[in-house]
């Protein structure tokens, strides 16, 4: 239950924004116009002016003229957006995008025709126009059919980013101006200087428009934050009459004066100013993706101010709760604006909001702290799927806090997922993090870790994320690169055909081929769009507050100080499992032709029913079984090794990242019957390196076995989906039982776990009455969902995943 | 060369339990029980040779199972609809028919597995074993009806450092169990009524040998004795005193006593076995419900409600 009346009534009413199979599951949700209007209006308006400048004046355009909210009951204020029910357009980024939404019932009537006018001034200006530029119509074909690779970042808009909040927290946005101020007015004396030395001035050239881009846009932030200020002073002066919100409004209206404009103070100070920071880095100065920071960390030392010493806005532990509760409630109502692909992509769910907790500290003590306490009450308390958290995993983590992870768990949020604190701290180091660096490590996104910090903004979308549809890559490599069961094209390189491979080598070699296509495909596609970034969708704001790009004078979207890159590999046991069928029982057994087994395949196999059995009962990953497990490390190693072949801009090879998203519901559905046993159209593997729903047997001891087998060192991240027994978790020995369970996780050096706890009974009655079950929630994928905003289909899958249950006596 | 012991057929080797001693245990079940004790919640478990599951919602009535029968056991009715029927008595165990069914409505219930196999599935959680305070438990069935092999189970895991448990209704020869001892960490010690006769009229075998071996078993190993609490059999305050009374008289007191309220879980399995339930509609019974016996227990020795933890 909230804990208090007012988050009860703010819950009540939250306009969530989940969608469902591609649709906002709440119909009240509709596009907005301001944030379109005003971008329009600006660029019309600065033609001849540096690029940067542009950018930078159509932010402040917005932050000066865009509507502002303050609604009943809130503590935290400030939306992205003129109304909580609608969100934004973007329509410098895709063309394809834009148009989807103008055309859909999203876009009201009233403005259709203004939106439409604004999607076609931008075409030619958009990055997706850009992007093209650089692809033959062919690869074009490939890359839009979302089935061997994600569309490129150009085309879907989808982007994502981790600003640095602890600037604005620390120092404040004056202070923040003073220090570009004073980069700016070195540049510009150094131009006065003579001699005359063109490769030292030269480069400062642009970096000048640069520092003068960050001025504007953190003038324009101060500025549109204390227009909060004014509006919350105006309601309490002129109309409201409950005495007690009459001082919040006056306390509302106090922080925004100060905030983001100097150092936070107290606890309500450090909330707001992280809160607008959010608002103009995700939603304002472009669409971005995520939530991530250490918000245990960021907000310990205003708590300790608030809470414990009460020197400064001095609260109760339950009114720093109930401040939480607050801000969950803002990101659930906080509206992204995804291309339908992504929107199908992440069922049930609004956008990737992770934030990261626990860890160990610089020092080496655990990081928990009563913070971390207070953010996993909140996110039981108020049962909202976003923001999700992930929690970092370590020996040396305090009891108390581990036991409010296992009642989040135990009480069915699918959150935390747990993140093994050694295996992704060590990553980082690889890429040159200091230690100290890389103790400050979190979710950029939903799977992968990053640094966080003042000077290491993340750039997730184009530097980490995409996907590459392994399975979809392996069906194609039984076809000679063609696709016959969705696109009906040649959808990668001509390998050969399944018939032609006389060894089990030769088939895997033809694979490897598809697997270096797809990645180096989507690869391309993310380092275009950056490259095209740089030059004309900068964001200033976001590097007025990176201490890097201060220093620099470049902008963030370009800076890379700590290379980052990975590639997501989806729908990796649907292949596997179908090469350890094909090994067997092809290769090894010769109980069946390669031509039987396609015959078989191309016929869905139907009329092929027995055979079907056999590749069905082949021995699955998952088992702790040393046939299959053999082959599917080998895979795995493939894959690795696949993406070291690549070079992407920030100097380095991105690594694999084992997850699912989403996509192996709608993905899945564009893969034809595979040798697994599968049937063309069901859903493939739900996650990583998970076991295929319901094939692991052996129960969740075996699942780790097998999955330790991979080194997960060698992979960006890799997501493991466990569904334990409600009764099992809620019993009187849960607690231990999970403990001992997820300590043996620990030492045997896996990167991740994450749990849905909700029995199959339960499930199946939210199925028949959801009216009744609004609170279920599960876990799809790297993030967690109201179960009863999911499509049939996608509760189906989380139903058959396998509930691991306490082995009563057989 | 070492000399060839009698091998059981084996049901499961299931990891990850939860309920049969201490931590995550890997519980080891031998096919066959001199016992038959009317509620047994694994009557997989009762006979020693290979058995037969049917799973009815599996079945497509395709009727291969009754063409390849050698023994003409399987009937299939063409006109209504009908599932298949088994004659039990007529099956030879050939299992013809599971290689057959095309479905896998048909399951062959029982393994022949060797030494090194068993001993390989069971030692793969080590790693849990060693976080949790688990082991292996070496369940039935009746382990005491294949003692040699036993034996040399416990005997192997304790040369890899496993925590052993053995499960067992305590019938059997004091010179199996004994050996068996010298090995086990733990025994899971049935005492299901104290009357000898109304124990041998409901479960088949008197319980005398039982008590016997318990008196001569605490002397030497770790026990806790679990009671299963079955209505109308056992589940009455003269039975508990009584047992209270024996506990009592023994040299070394028993570790715990569990109590296992009756429950009706075992129940798909009969259907599945083509066995009549004895127990049908008969509800769960509650914690509450064993609450008192636990109470006259517990003056004696440590007792707890539990073992299933499924409610």
């Amino acid at each position: 239950m909230p804990i208090t009346e007012r988050t009860k009534r703010l819950k009540a009413r939250c306009r969530w924004k989940h969608t469902s199979a591609g649709e906002f599951v709440d119909e009240t949700v509709r596009t907005g116009i301001e944030r379109a209007r005003l971008i329009t209006e600006s660029h019309k308006n600065t033609v001849g002016e540096p690029r940067v400048i542009r950018r930078a004046r159509g932010l402040a355009n917005i932050l000066n003229n865009i509507t502002i909210i303050i609604q009943e009951d809130e503590l935290v204020v400030g939306d992205h957006i003129e109304h909580p029910e609608a969100i934004p357009l973007y329509p410098e980024l895709s063309y394809f995008v834009t148009l989807d939404l103008v055309q859909s019932k999203y876009c009201p009537d009233e403005v259709k025709e203004e939106a439409m006018e604004i999607c076609n001034y931008w075409e030619p200006y958009t990055l997706q126009r850009k992007g093209e530029a650089y692809y033959t119509e062919d690869e074009l074909e490939r890359a839009y059919q979302f089935s061997t690779v994600e569309g490129p970042a150009f085309v879907t808009g989808f982007n994502s980013i981790v600003p640095p909040y602890e600037t604005v927290l620390e120092d404040g946005l004056q202070k923040r101006i003073e220090l570009i101020q004073a980069k700016l007015d070195d540049a510009l004396a150094q131009l006065r200087e003579f001699p005359w030395d063109a490769s030292k001035n030269l480069p400062l050239l642009e970096k000048i428009n640069n520092w003068r881009a960050m001025i504007i846009t953190d003038e324009a932030v101060i500025a549109w934050a204390r227009r909060h200020a004014r509006l919350a002073r105006i309601i309490a002066e002129n109309f409201e009459t409950d005495q007690n919100r009459k001082k919040e409004l006056m306390e509302i209206s106090d922080i925004c004066n100060r905030m983001p404009a100097e150092p936070a103070k107290g606890l309500r100070d450090a909330m707001q100013s992280k809160w607008f920071v959010f608002l103009v880095a995700h939603g304002l100065e472009r669409y971005a993706s995520g939530y991530a920071q250490l918000e245990d960390k960021l907000l310990y030392p205003y708590y300790k101010t608030s809470v414990i010493e009460k020197s400064f806005q001095p609260m109760t532990r339950d009114e720093a709760q109930e401040l939480v509760e607050c801000e969950r409630l803002k990101v659930s109502e906080h509206g992204s604006c995804k291309d339908r692909g992504h929107r199908e992509a992440f069922p049930g769910s609004n956008d990737l909001f992770i934030l990261t907790l626990g860890g160990i500290k610089t020092d080496g003590s655990d990081a928990c702290n009563d913070m971390t306490d207070i953010i996993l009450d909140a996110a039981l308390s108020i049962r909202t799927t976003e923001p999700s958290i992930a929690f970092r995993w370590h020996p040396k983590g305090r009891m108390e806090t581990k036991k409010r992870v296992f009642d989040c768990i135990a009480a069915g949020l699918g959150y935390p997922s747990i993140k093994h604190e050694d295996v992704n701290y060590s990553q980082l180091l690889k890429w040159g993090a200091t230690p100290e660096q890389a103790r400050d490590w979190l979710l950029v996104l939903c799977m992968s870790p990053g640094v966080a910090g003042r000077r290491a903004t993340q750039k997730c979308r184009t530097e980490g994320g995409g996907s590459l549809f392994v399975a979809k890559c392996f069906e194609i490599a039984l076809y000679n690169g063609f696709d016959p069961t969705f696109s009906n094209t040649q959808q990668g390189p001509e390998t050969g055909n399944a018939e032609d491979f006389d060894t089990f080598e030769k088939l895997w070699e033809a694979f490897a081929k598809q697997i270096q296509y797809g990645v180096s495909l989507a690869v391309k596609g993310k380092d275009i769009a950056r490259t095209i970034e740089q030059h004309y969708l900068q964001i200033p704001f976001v590097s007025s507050i990176d201490d890097g790009c201060v220093e620099t004078g470049k902008d963030a979207s370009g800076l890379v100080e700590l290379p980052n890159p990975w590639h997501n590999i989806i729908l990796n046991t649907t292949a596997s499992d179908s090469l350890v069928a094909m090994k067997k029982l092809i290769y090894d057994d010769k109980k069946y032709t390669m031509k039987e087994l396609i015959t078989a395949l191309q016929a869905n196999w139907q009329g092929y029913e027995d055979m079907r059995r056999d590749f069905l009962n082949v021995t699955k990953w998952g088992n702790d079984d040393p046939y299959a497990d053999e082959i599917t490390v080998k895979f795995y190693d493939m894959l690795a090794d696949e993406f070291a072949k690549v070079t992407m801009y920030s100097g380095v090879a991105p690594m694999p990242l084992g997850q699912s998203v989403g996509h192996y519901i709608t993905v899945g559905s564009k893969i034809g019957a595979t040798p697994n046993g599968r049937l063309h159209g069901e859903a493939a593997d739900d996650g990583g390196c998970s076991p295929y729903m319901g094939a692991d047997k052996k129960g969740p001891t075996a699942v780790l076995k097998s999955v330790s087998k991979i080194n997960h060192r060698k992979f960006k991240g890799m997501l493991l989906n466990q569904r334990l027994s409600a009764e099992q978790m809620r019993s009187e020995k849960g607690f231990d039982i999970w403990l001992d369970y997820m300590d043996t996780w620990y030492d045997l050096d896996l990167d991740h776990v994450q749990f849905n706890v909700a029995s199959t009974k339960e499930l199946m009655a939210a199925q028949e009455e959801p009216e009744k079950y609004p609170d279920l929630i599960v876990r799809v994928a790297g993030f967690s969902a109201r179960f009863v905003d999911l499509s049939r289909y996608a509760q189906d899958t989380i139903i058959a995943r396998t509930e691991q249950s306490f082995g009563v006596a057989q | 060369m070492e000399p060839q012991i009698k091998m059981p057929l084996i049901t499961n080797i299931q990891r990850y339990s939860l309920d049969d001693g201490p931590g995550i245990r890997t519980v080891v079940f031998i096919k066959g029980c001199p016992l038959h004790c009317p509620w047994c919640h694994n009557p997989e478990n009762i006979s020693n040779k290979m058995g037969l599951y049917f799973h009815a919602d599996k079945c497509e009535r395709c009727g291969r199972c009754v063409a390849v029968c050698p023994e003409n056991a399987i009937t299939l009715l063409e006109f209504d609809g009908s599932l298949p029927q088994r004659d039990r008595d007529k099956c030879s165990q050939c299992m013809k028919c599971v290689l057959e069914c095309p479905t896998g409505a048909l399951e062959q219930v029982g393994e022949t597995l060797t030494m090194d196999d068993i001993l390989r599935e069971s030692v793969s959680d080590m790693p849990f074993y060693r976080k949790s305070g688990g082991g292996v438990t070496i369940s039935g069935g009746e382990p005491l009806l294949f003692p040699e092999f036993t034996l040399e189970l416990a005997r192997e895991l304790k040369k890899k450092y496993v925590h052993v448990a053995v499960e067992t209704s305590g019938f059997g020869d004091w010179e199996h169990l004994s050996k068996i001892a010298e090995y086990a960490d733990l025994f899971l010690f049935d005492l299901k009524h104290m009357n000898s006769l109304r124990h041998q009229a409901v479960v088949g075998v008197p319980n005398n040998i039982i008590h016997d071996n318990l008196r001569k078993l605490v002397n030497l190993n770790r026990v806790v004795v679990r009671v299963p609490v079955i209505p109308g059999f056992n589940n009455d305050n003269h039975n508990f005193n009584t047992m209270a009374e024996f506990l009592k008289s023994l040299n070394r007191p028993v570790a715990s006593v569990d109590l296992l309220p009756f429950h009706n879980f075992g129940e798909k399995k009969y259907r599945q076995l083509d066995k009549k339930y004895n127990y049908k509609g008969m509800p769960n019974m509650q914690k509450e419900e064993v609450t008192e016996f636990m109470e006259i227990l517990k003056g004696t020795v440590n007792t707890t409600i539990g073992g299933i933890t499924i409610q």
